[in-house]
C-alpha cells in the first residue's frame, strides 16, 4: 500500500493557531475575510465578537492620553477624547453573531474636544507657552535628540467623567509604554511629508500610543530650530511631532480592537 | 568553546542535532523535560518534527538564545501584541515555502516556543493582510465551501459595510 503524503497547508493548523493568526490583524481587515471559507468565517466572527464587546464597554468613557517626554509634571502634552461610537456597532439592532460580518470599520471614533486637557502643560524646556501647544487642532511635542533615539512615556486612561470618586474609577489600559523615535525615523518622516509621499497602508500615518496598537494618532514630523538651540549645543537636533486633531473625529483611533 | 552542557535532539526521521542546553531550552517542552530528567546524555526524541524543520527551529533558537524568556504575563491572550511587526532577521528567516512555514508553526506550537509561534503567525497574517477572499483562497489553496447563495449574501453584506 502506498501512503499518500499530505502536504502541510494553512488548514493543517489547529483552530487555535488559525485564530491566533487572524487575531494579529486589525479589525478593519477582518470582515471581508469572512468570505474566504466557513472556517475563516467562524473564527473571524468569534474574534470580532470579543473585540466588539470590549469596545461596547467604552461607551460613555473619556479616553485621556498623556505623552510624557521627561517623566516630569512640567513637560508633557495631554489630551482627552470622547468616545463617539464604533461604526456599525450601535447603529444596528445587533443580533450577534449574524450581523457581525456586516460590520465595516471596527475601529472606534473618538472626538477630541477643541480644548486642552485638564492635565495639559507646557514644555518649560522649550520655552513655549501652554497656549501655543494647543493651536487650533494640533498638539506639539518637541523632541531634542542628542543620542540616536528619544523615548516618550505614554499613559492612557479611560474614565467616566460623572462617576469619578476615586482613582479606582479610572481604568488604566495597563499597557502604558514607550514611543521610541529614532533620529533616522524622524528624518524619514520629515522627508516623507515634505515630498508629499502617501502610503496605501494607513497604519503608516498613525503613531500608536500603546503596545497593542489599540490607540493611535495621526501625526507629521518637522525639523525645528528653537531660539535656545545654541545654548543646548550643536550635538542636539530638534524636531517637532505635530499631532493632527481633526475637529470632529477619528484622530484618536482605536484601530486594532 | 563555551563549556555549556550539550543536549542531543533526535528528529522524527532519526537525525541527531547536538546543541547547547540554553538553545534547547528555548523550547519550554524540552526545558521542563530536562528539569525532570536532570542531566541526561540520552538523545531527546522529537517525534513530531522532521530533520529540515528541526534544523530551522534550532537555527532560530541559536539566534534568539539570549532573548529574555517569555512569561505567562506577556504571552497571555489579553496582552499579546496584535500587530504584524516582525524583526528584520525573523522576516528573512521566515522566507521559506508555505509548507515549511506551516511546519515551523506546528513545531513551535508542539515544542512550546511562543516567540517563534508568534513570528510564524504574524508572517501568515502579513500574507493575508489586504488580500481579497479570492486571493487568499488562491494563495493558500483553500476550497470555497460556501454555497453560491451564502457567498452572494456575504458579498452583499460587505458591500453594505463599505457604503457606510
Amino acid at each position: 500500500m502506498t501512503a499518500i503524503e499530505e502536504r502541510t497547508t494553512i488548514y493543517s493548523l489547529p483552530n487555535e493557531i488559525l485564530a491566533q493568526i487572524l487575531e494579529c490583524l486589525p479589525a478593519r481587515f477582518l470582515p471581508p475575510l469572512a468570505g474566504v471559507s466557513r472556517r475563516f468565517c467562524a473564527n473571524i466572527l468569534r474574534i470580532l465578537q470579543i473585540r466588539l464587546l470590549w469596545v461596547a464597554a467604552l461607551q460613555g468613557c473619556t479616553l485621556e492620553t498623556c505623552l510624557d517626554l521627561k517623566y516630569s509634571q512640567d513637560d508633557y502634552a495631554a489630551f482627552d477624547a470622547e468616545y463617539i461610537d464604533t461604526p456599525g456597532l450601535f447603529a444596528e439592532n445587533l443580533d450577534l453573531p449574524e450581523h457581525l460580518a456586516r460590520l465595516p470599520t471596527l475601529y472606534s471614533r473618538c472626538e477630541v474636544p477643541n480644548r486642552p486637557s485638564k492635565l495639559s502643560g507646557a514644555s518649560k524646556a522649550s520655552g513655549v507657552s501652554a497656549d501655543k501647544l494647543f493651536i487650533d487642532d494640533k498638539r506639539f511635542i518637541f523632541l531634542h535628540l542628542e543620542n540616536d533615539a528619544v523615548e516618550i512615556l505614554s499613559i492612557l486612561h479611560y474614565y467616566r467623567e460623572d462617576s469619578i470618586t476615586s482613582e479606582a474609577d479610572i481604568l488604566s489600559l495597563g499597557d502604558n509604554g514607550f514611543l521610541k523615535f529614532s533620529r533616522d525615523w524622524l528624518n524619514e518622516q520629515v522627508d516623507r511629508h515634505s515630498s508629499g509621499t502617501t502610503y496605501r497602508d494607513e497604519d503608516n500615518d498613525i503613531s500608536w500610543v500603546d503596545g497593542e496598537k489599540n490607540i493611535g494618532f495621526k501625526f507629521r514630523v518637522e525639523k525645528w530650530e528653537p531660539e535656545y538651540a545654541e545654548e543646548m549645543g550643536p550635538e542636539f537636533e530638534h524636531w517637532v511631532l505635530i499631532i493632527e486633531v481633526p475637529k470632529l473625529s477619528s484622530t484618536l483611533t482605536l484601530g486594532n480592537i | 568553546m563555551s563549556g555549556e552542557e550539550m543536549i542531543t535532539l533526535k528528529s522524527s526521521d532519526d537525525v541527531s542535532f547536538t546543541v547547547e542546553r540554553s538553545v534547547a531550552e528555548r523550547s519550554i517542552l524540552i526545558k521542563h523535560l530536562l528539569e525532570d530528567l536532570g542531566t541526561s546524555t540520552e538523545p531527546i526524541p522529537i517525534p513530531n518534527v522532521n530533520e529540515p524543520v528541526l534544523n530551522k527551529v534550532i537555527e532560530w533558537s541559536i539566534h534568539h538564545k539570549n532573548d529574555p524568556p517569555s512569561t505567562d504575563d506577556n504571552d497571555s491572550e489579553n496582552n499579546r501584541r496584535r500587530t504584524t511587526d516582525i524583526d528584520e532577521w525573523d522576516q528573512k528567516f521566515m522566507q521559506v515555502d508555505q509548507e515549511m512555514l506551516f511546519e515551523i508553526i506546528l513545531a513551535a506550537n508542539y515544542l512550546d516556543i511562543k516567540p517563534l509561534l508568534d513570528v510564524g503567525c504574524k508572517t501568515v497574517a502579513n500574507m493575508i493582510k489586504g488580500k481579497s477572499p479570492e486571493e487568499i483562497r488562491k494563495t493558500f489553496n483553500i476550497q470555497n465551501d460556501f454555497t453560491p447563495e451564502e457567498e452572494d449574501q456575504i458579498r452583499r453584506e460587505n458591500e453594505w459595510a463599505e457604503d457606510r
